[in-house]
């Protein structure tokens, strides 16, 4: 432990022990994934966002959104994020395929947005959630977000986008309504929509062949085989 | 198990007969007091400034509306910035710096390429105003603990190269050939840095690889970051400073062998407790190599227990920061240990636990042993017996310990709070928000005690500075003017 060169060789292999096996052979097994199709419904996920939806995501990042929200449904043996509803699978790898960055979040000050495109599908909800979030959820901890709104006076009649403000209003003659920024967070909360069955999380109840009206019974129990693709923006 | 530590080669406390022609101590500290004055005291104002941006993180959750028009000041740009003052201006900064000195003391030898430094440190703030400039004005990369941008990584990464150059050239020119365990860590620390900071900043910032796998190098960059990176400067200092503040040689040098490639070869793996996303075999090594991290954890901290064992040390500020510091430690390997157990890793994931434990790091290990250090290093450098306001320094000391353990203490608290709530379904989420309330309150009044025991440091550096610079207007040398000065 006297000689700087034996120090060096034996940290530099104490690095490339970890550098190999924690980086270079998780990118060699899932770094070159490609999107699932799935072999009885055609469907192909993940598909990349659509343009707003990743321009939503450029919002996302650059106000941090990921530092109290994250994006990653545990199995139900690791927690209750499925019993919550926030996702009908656990999320895996191949969630974040096209995202750069991919932000799957550390902390959960807000609940996870893995599924939120689908658990709450209208964008005015979002939007005046985003303006104030305690018109919508009262006693939050969420920050407003005032500056991804603009301040407009009401001309003859309203506007069709302006936002439900509550109790939080802009004051009489004035109206709120979403800036470029806030439509393309939106697109990307919309897009988040982790729902489909993919090869490494089969549909654990798969649709039968029989008809549902001969078995009296739903036929897989989900509305993943039968969704859009997942990751077109809802308009 | 007997001491060796009689006949350990080089130990701060038994120093060797140093051939004549080896410059003094004052020599020695004199070629690198500049760069040592713009490291340390850079880094005490990062440190301000980033539990300032705590506090404010954390107050809006509390006010959430507060400042809520400024998209500058909100809390996704705020936590961000608070880490990079705190991880990249001071604990990184300090932490360089207090390697200098230490390898000059250690060494015997004045430091090599002393303009060099200057001009890192010069880069190094550079680039950290850069990236909090960056990420409050909205250009985060989005990665945690690696949050700016691709373009100002290489500023750290060159800085960083250039002081591990200096420090490498000095222990390479040392009169004593013998190398102590304080050496061995800055040793890990100086090459850790630029290997991860490179690999990942060109890996996720400059041509990422796939979103899948992005998550898994940001976990492996920001793991290795604190406990490779920051830790083992802080365990130089702990290393350098028990012996000699207790006036006992260390205690095992085969003990300190076994705690320093354990913790190297093991601490690299930990970190991979997100439970979703990453490959599960994973998250399952990774939590078995955090248990065995508690061999080396032993090793060190019985090494420095049975060191202190019997001492009956000059009580000062530097050694209470000095084993709150090393208290710290053994603490955050044992709650390690324990959150790496599944059951109890799946009640704590994404819960205030988390902060918890980041803070035990930061600022219980890291800050406690860098700010320990600094208090011994910059009246010495300045030709001071000691620090011009004791008071101040007491404060300070209190400050720094009753904040870190209101803040590790409020956030697990809030941690395990939330964290019985999430387990359970049928509590609605914002339930299991409201309960961190009470623990979040205690860690805000935590940072506001570290933060006044910053301002009462710093108010003492001032006095310090104005007492040198007016005693130099005088006529007498910074080094050689007070021969009272405790080596």
């Amino acid at each position: 432990m006297n000689h700087g060169p034996f120090l060096f060789l034996g940290l530099f292999a104490a690095f490339a022990w970890s550098w190999f096996s924690l980086v270079l052979k998780p990118q060699k097994e899932i770094g070159s994934l490609e999107p699932d199709k799935n072999a009885v419904t055609g469907e192909v996920y993940p598909l990349n966002r659509a343009g707003a939806a990743q321009q939503g995501r450029e919002i996302y990042r650059a106000n941090g959104c990921a530092a109290c929200h994250t994006q990653q449904v545990r199995a139900r043996e690791s927690g209750s994020d499925m019993d919550r509803g926030w996702g009908i699978r656990p999320t895996v790898s191949r969630d974040f395929l096209f995202d750069n960055p991919a932000m799957p979040g550390t902390f959960r000050i807000g609940p996870d947005l893995a599924n939120v495109g689908d658990r709450q599908r209208d964008p005015k909800w979002h939007f005046s959630h985003l303006y104030n979030p305690r018109i919508k959820s009262p006693g939050s901890s969420m920050p407003p977000y005032p500056y991804l709104f603009e301040k407009h006076k009401t001309g003859v009649s309203p506007s069709p986008d302006a936002v439900e403000t509550g109790t939080y209003g802009p004051g009489e003659g004035y109206e709120i309504v979403p800036s470029d920024a806030a439509r393309a967070l939106v697109d990307y909360m919309m897009s988040l929509r982790a729902n489909s069955y993919i090869f490494e999380v089969p549909n654990p109840n798969p649709p039968t062949n029989a008809p549902a009206a001969d078995t009296n019974a739903p036929a897989g129990g989900t509305n993943n085989t039968t969704a859009p693709a997942t990751n077109a923006p809802t308009k | 198990m007997t001491s060796t530590a009689t006949t350990a080669p080089v130990s701060p406390v038994h120093a060797p007969e140093v051939r004549s022609a080896a410059p003094s101590v004052a020599e020695v500290e004199a070629s690198a007091a500049l760069p040592l004055f713009l490291l340390l005291v850079s880094a005490v104002k990062w440190l301000f400034l980033g539990s300032f941006f705590g506090w404010l993180t954390f107050v809006k959750l509390h006010l959430p509306a507060l400042l809520s028009g400024t998209p500058a000041l909100t809390y996704g740009r705020t936590e961000p910035v608070m880490w990079i003052c705190l991880l990249y201006g001071f604990c990184l900064q300090a932490g360089f710096g207090a390697a200098i000195w230490l390898t000059c003391r250690l060494s015997r030898s004045l430091l090599y390429n002393r303009s060099l430094v200057i001009l890192s440190a010069v880069l190094w703030n550079i680039a950290v105003l850069a990236a909090v400039i960056a990420v409050l004005s909205g250009n985060s990369s989005g990665f945690p603990r690696l949050e700016f941008p691709g373009t100002i990584a290489p500023l750290f990464i060159a800085s960083a190269v250039l002081i591990g150059i200096s420090i490498l050239q000095t222990l390479h020119n040392r009169v004593e050939r013998a190398l102590y365990v304080s050496s061995w860590f800055i040793f890990a620390a100086i090459c850790w840095f630029p290997w991860i900071l490179s690999t990942s900043s060109y890996f996720l910032l400059v041509n990422p690889l796939r979103g899948s796998v992005q998550p898994v190098l940001n976990l492996w960059y920001a793991n290795n970051l604190t406990t490779l990176c920051i830790a083992p400067f802080a365990l130089a200092v702990i290393f350098y400073f028990i012996p000699k503040l207790t006036e006992r040689p260390l205690y095992s040098r085969s003990l300190a062998v076994l705690g320093f490639w354990g913790y190297v070869l093991l601490a690299s793996w930990g970190g991979f407790d997100l439970s979703a996303g990453i490959p599960r075999w994973l998250v399952s090594v990774s939590a078995v190599m955090t248990i065995f991290l508690i061999v080396p954890g032993l090793a060190i901290g019985l090494n420095w227990r049975a060191t202190f064992s019997g001492a009956n040390p000059r009580k000062s500020v530097e050694l209470g920061l000095i084993k709150f510091a090393a208290g710290a430690f053994i603490l955050s390997i044992l709650a390690g240990v324990l959150t790496a157990l599944p059951a109890v890793r799946n009640f704590v994931a994404y819960t205030h636990l988390g902060y918890a434990l980041a803070y035990l790091g930061t600022f219980g290990v890291g800050a406690a042993a860098f700010l320990g250090a600094t208090h011994h290093i910059l009246p010495r450098l300045l030709g001071e017996a000691d620090w011009p306001s004791v008071r101040l320094s007491k404060w300070h000391y209190l400050g720094t310990t009753v904040g870190t353990a209101l803040i590790v203490g409020g956030f697990a608290i809030a941690g395990l709070m939330q964290g019985t709530a999430l387990a359970d379904a049928s509590v609605p989420f914002i339930t299991s928000v409201k309960r961190t309330s009470p623990g979040v309150g205690i860690a805000i009044l935590g940072f506001l005690f570290f933060s006044a025991g910053q301002v009462m440091l710093l108010l003492n550096i001032s006095t310090l500075f104005w007492r040198c610079c007016a005693s130099c207007c005088c006529g007498s040398g910074p080094v050689s003017r007070n021969s009272e000065v405790r080596r």
